[in-house]
């Protein structure tokens, strides 16, 4: 497996580990593996990532939901 | 057998679900109303009562079904487990599917109730203890809407008339056909506009204007009540609502009179009154505005009411009297009447006042008086 798709498949695992976050669901596993791995700072920069999507989403729901 | 009885009561729920109009007859229900948006919320309120019941149906059937099936008396072992995460997925994700099912229609009713924008009519309303004032804004129409049910029918002197505590003096007139959007504040503490059948529930709030509107479809013209509904004080039952709607035609002859007679009122207050038809007057007004709180017979209602009989304001001030029922006092609970009553009610509920209970001061306040006091 080359270096880049290595970082894929982390930063993948760290969007399922917050999108997890979000609804409250994960397994004991991966929960175990996300601490093991370390790279905080990256789950804080796609958690924040998320929060923007997150928001931004809501933003537009109600804009196309108000008249005008 | 189970499956017969399951299948008769599936029936029934069904059956239910398809007559909301008839549970709304029972009397059980919400008023289903009579202009569009009261439609929309009898109906968003079936659906959510519905989808409620279904879950109720759905989570309860499970529970019981599995104590009896799975009953320690028939040996079931309970299995021990940690996470499931096809579990744990699928009731997060039932509920919230239906929770977005839910919002799509609330968030569009919701946005029918609060577009108050292009309306016809503008009716600013306020609400005092324990009254309601109603301002037809750029019409130059106004007056207080005051209870008309008498203190015999309150305390059982007499039989209680068909609209006990749902009558007032002025009906709040609206027309047919036309979008009227409301303005509703306080002057006191807070109440609560509410008429079921136009589905217009809102807060009157002293410093604050809230808004809601309603269109009574043409050919739904006739009288709808409502009342209070935010507890106000010690006579908030005592405060209802009367509107009346009529046709557009029937609403400008109506704003017409009211002028009128608002040029009527004022022409009246120059002429000339005796004495005794100022004490007729005087009694009717003081038994619609005053003997609520002083008592009817003057004897006022413990110490945040003064007595009225036998009070040296009435025996001896005059001005202080005259100024009194004109601008109220401030810090108390007497309010001004200067806009609630006419220049000849202050007049003749004053000289009332100074001349029965055994005040006897043999004294008239005309309504020039009136007049005079408030320049």
């Amino acid at each position: 497996m080359s270096k880049q798709q290595s970082t894929l498949r982390k930063l993948l695992s760290f969007v399922q580990s917050v999108l997890a976050g979000l609804v409250g669901i994960q397994s004991n596993k991966k929960r175990e593996e996300d601490f093991n791995d370390g790279g905080l700072e990256r789950m804080v920069y796609v958690g924040l990532g998320t929060l923007v999507l997150f928001l931004i989403i809501v933003i537009t729901a109600v804009n196309s939901a108000l008249p005008g | 057998m189970f499956f017969r009885a399951w299948q008769r009561l599936s029936s029934v729920v069904l059956g239910l679900a398809l007559a909301p109009a008839a549970m709304a007859d029972w009397g059980l229900n919400m008023p289903q109303g009579i202009t569009e948006v009261s439609q929309s919320i009898f109906e968003l309120h079936m659906l959510i009562f519905w989808i409620c019941v279904w879950i109720g149906v759905v989570v309860f059937g499970v529970m019981f079904y599995s104590i009896f099936k799975h009953r320690k008396s028939k040996g079931a072992v309970a299995s021990k487990f940690h996470e499931s995460l096809g579990l744990e997925l699928l009731w997060t994700a039932v509920p919230t599917v239906i929770l977005i099912a839910m919002a799509v229609p609330a968030t569009s009713v919701l946005i029918q109730m609060y577009d108050t924008t292009n309306s016809d009519v503008d009716i600013k309303i306020t609400g005092h203890q324990w009254k309601w004032q109603y301002d037809y804004l750029g019409e130059d129409v106004g007056f207080f809407s005051n209870l008309t049910t008498t203190d015999d029918e309150i305390y059982n002197r007499t039989e209680k008339g068909e609209n006990y505590l749902e009558e007032v003096d002025n009906h709040v007139v609206v027309p047919t056909g036309k979008k009227v959007r409301f303005l509703i504040t306080s002057n006191d503490v807070i109440h609560a506009w509410w008429v079921p059948e136009i589905a217009v529930k809102k807060d009157a709030i002293p410093g604050y204007i809230n808004e809601s509107w309603a269109m009574i479809p043409e050919g739904q013209e006739g009288i709808y009540r409502g009342k209070c509904a935010e507890l106000c004080g010690v006579q908030h039952g005592f405060m209802p609502i009367v509107l009346e709607a009529v046709t557009a035609d029937e609403y400008q002859v109506w704003l017409d009179d009211q002028r009128a007679g608002k040029v009527a009122e004022a022409a009246a207050a120059q002429g000339d009154f005796s004495y005794d038809e100022l004490m007729v007057e005087g009694a009717a007004v003081y038994a619609r505005s005053c003997a609520g709180c002083h008592g009817t017979e003057g004897q006022g209602m413990g110490s945040i009411f003064p007595a009225l009989a036998g009070s040296p304001m009435a025996l001896n001030d005059m001005a202080g009297h005259i100024d009194i029922v004109i601008n109220g006092k401030p810090g108390s609970a007497m309010q001004s009447f200067s806009a609630q009553l006419t220049d000849v009610e202050i007049a003749a509920v004053i000289t009332f006042e100074r001349n029965a209970w055994g005040n006897d001061t043999g004294e008239t306040v005309t309504p020039k008086m009136i007049i005079d006091a408030k320049k």
